[in-house]
């Protein structure tokens, strides 16, 4: 029988029942849209924690308060934290271990706000100006902070592009002045669009942020160490354990309450968050193309007993099992795939619209697409193959006589 | 000349067929012992009360029922113990069925109704359309092509499903109770055609209670009880 009129017999039947196909395909529909969403959803964030590491820089160890071991919660109170003394004694090491500078880092939560216009900032750095050289910045308008701004305590800010544009508008800010947390800062310089990430920050000296925006008393929330060159960090992360051991006063066999990040194990974290991510959704879409597949399977059984008279007809004209059972098999894959495209258009629409809310570059892909076209059809085929057998073994005399 | 020697296999030959089957505890016997020949060219009324086993008949003819005993030939073709595939090919190639419910199949057009058997014996399109276009036409059709059957009168119904009974063009035309769904003046028009439709040569075999429509047919076979009960000739033929 040709394909083609197969097509159009199919077709037809889903057309006549129309209300009742498209919820059938709903089930399809919201599986395979959500795995498009996620997909990109998933593909978006990994691109960003990119634009983050990059943006972090390659020779720079990240020093954190907290052992490695999430589940040992600390004592209430008792929470392990960093000080500009640890900051100093890993400077004390020197380049013999590796280690170049280390700079300590207040990222108090704030709140910047021009006139009416306001944004908190997602990473709000307060550190010694001399760390922003060896970050990878570079600026659009203005200065960098100075050495000066940092002894004198002046209130003075750097602003990401996204930051400045937000509250300022497109290429302005520098030379104007902003409120942060209720205290006014100078906007001395903006920096030039990098993206992801790193255009979402805002940097202050280390003196200023302390008197106005994180209290006297707040440990560093981080310490920023730069190491002599990339090769070194396995040394350096060597020499900073040393280090802080020593000053935390830990007895050996004791688990260490800190932790060193390195770029590759940013890069590690995000693989394994990632991969956690594609097991994640690899179930939400078994799941739900299998849920869907089984309304599809419920609705052709359905189907094949609604037409019994109709299956009658042709078999006494002369078609034969396989032509009976391509006849709904097809049903079943086009009901499937018609499933699948919407989607593709329902998940790929919301996708593009997350992106255009919150600024990061969604990209779907032909991949995924493909894929999940692919996968729609051998859903169809799967779960179609019951009813199409149920209809190609009905006897030719009973089916006629069927009411 | 030879061939004129050599006996000519009829169209249908039964020989002693029963079919029974059961009905919860019950064995309902539909045929007891039906001998049954029918030559190519006749046009044969099979007639009975309801229960009288001619339904059965008709569905052991048209290759839809198997008998339980005996034998069945259809233009020299033995249909027992063939596979539901093979009898699917045999009914698309032999058998033209008329029904009284008409039978199309919904939402499709005419012309498209009428093209099935072939689509099912793998015709070609382009064939295929020609063939079907051609078989409405001789059911007077030619301008309802493209018509639903929700589009169409009952007796317009029937004539599409004549068309899509002779487009294979079959050894065979089965009609079920052909008028059993019309009105008197349509009745007349459908067994106009069929008479029309075996004036050129071809086989037909009706299964009817009404008389008015056995009246056509130049053979009435009466069934009664699973058995035959008569078998006459009623209008003498002029042989083709």
């Amino acid at each position: 029988m040709s394909f083609l009129s197969t097509l159009r017999m199919a077709w037809r039947s889903i057309a006549a029942n129309r209300m009742r196909s498209v919820l059938t395909m709903l089930g399809i529909v919201i599986g395979v849209g959500s795995v498009i969403l996620l997909v990109a959803a998933g593909k978006a964030t990994s691109s960003a924690v990119e634009g983050k590491l990059e943006g972090l820089g390659t020779n720079i160890l990240t020093v954190y308060p907290g052992g490695f071991n999430f589940f040992a919660a600390p004592a209430p109170g008792n929470e392990p934290h960093l000080s500009e003394a640890d900051a100093e004694a890993i400077a004390a090491v020197g380049p013999a271990g590796g280690i170049a500078a280390a700079y300590p880092v207040l990222a108090p939560s704030v709140t910047l706000q021009n006139g009416t216009r306001s944004t908190t900032v997602s990473e709000f750095t307060g550190v010694d100006p001399a760390y922003l050289r060896t970050a990878p910045v570079t600026l659009a308008a203005g200065r960098l902070l100075s050495q000066a701004d940092e002894s004198n305590r002046e209130r003075v800010m750097v602003l990401g592009s996204r930051v400045a544009e937000h509250i300022f508008g497109k290429g302005q800010g520098a030379g104007q002045s902003v409120v942060a947390n209720g205290v006014r800062f100078s906007v001395v310089g903006v920096l030039a669009p990098v993206g992801g990430e790193a255009d979402s920050t805002a940097y202050a000296p280390f003196s200023a942020v302390r008197d106005n925006l994180s209290g006297p008393w707040a440990p560093p929330t981080q310490i920023n160490v730069e190491i002599t060159e990339r090769n070194a960090s396995g040394l350096a992360k060597a020499s900073i354990d040393t280090a802080l051991r020593r000053t935390h006063e830990l007895r050996p066999g004791q688990e260490s309450d800190f932790s060193v990040y390195g770029p590759e194990g940013l890069v590690g974290t995000a693989n394994s968050i990632s991969s956690i991510l594609s097991i994640v959704l690899g179930g939400v879409a078994a799941t739900s193309l299998f849920v869907g597949g089984m309304g599809v399977m419920n609705i052709m059984l359905v189907t094949v007993i609604e037409r019994t008279r109709e299956i009658g007809i042709r078999k006494a004209i002369g078609a034969r099992r396989g032509q009976i059972v391509s006849q709904f098999l097809i049903e079943s894959v086009v009901l499937c795939l018609l499933g699948g495209l919407g989607g593709v258009v329902i998940g790929g629409g919301g996708a593009l619209v997350v992106g255009h809310f919150t600024g990061y570059a969604v990209s779907i892909g032909a991949a995924p697409i493909a894929i999940a076209i692919g996968v729609s059809a051998v859903v169809g085929l799967f779960f179609g193959f019951y009813p199409a057998n149920r209809a190609a073994a009905m006897a030719p005399i009973d089916a006629l006589r069927y009411e | 000349m030879t061939a004129a020697l050599e006996p000519v296999p009829a169209l249908i030959e039964i020989e002693h067929a029963r079919r029974s089957y059961s009905l919860g505890d019950e064995v309902v016997h539909a045929l007891r012992d039906v001998s049954l020949t029918i030559e190519s060219g006749e046009h044969v009324a099979i007639m009975g009360p309801s229960g009288s086993g001619k339904s059965t008949l008709m569905n052991v003819i048209g290759c839809l029922d198997q008998v339980s005993e005996g034998r069945y030939l259809l233009d020299g073709i033995d249909v027992l113990d063939r596979g539901a595939d093979e009898l699917a090919e045999i009914r698309n190639r032999k058998i033209g069925f008329i029904f009284q419910q008409f039978n199309l199949i919904a939402r499709t057009s005419a012309l498209e109704n009428v093209e099935l058997p072939l689509v099912y014996a793998e015709v070609g399109r382009r064939e295929r359309r020609r063939r079907a276009k051609e078989a409405l036409a001789t059911v007077g059709l030619a301008e309802r092509t493209g018509h639903q059957p929700s589009e169409l009168s009952g007796g317009q119904q029937q004539r599409v499903a004549i068309a899509r009974a002779i487009v294979t063009d079959p050894a065979l035309l089965l009609a079920d109770e052909p008028t059993g769904a019309l009105d008197l003046a349509t009745t007349e028009t459908v067994m106009e055609l069929l008479a029309e439709l075996h004036a050129q040569g071809r086989t037909i075999v009706v299964i009817t209670h009404e008389e008015e429509v056995a009246d056509h047919a130049a053979r009435v076979v009466r069934v009664r009880d699973g058995l035959i009960d008569s078998d006459e000739v009623t209008a003498v033929e002029v042989a083709a």
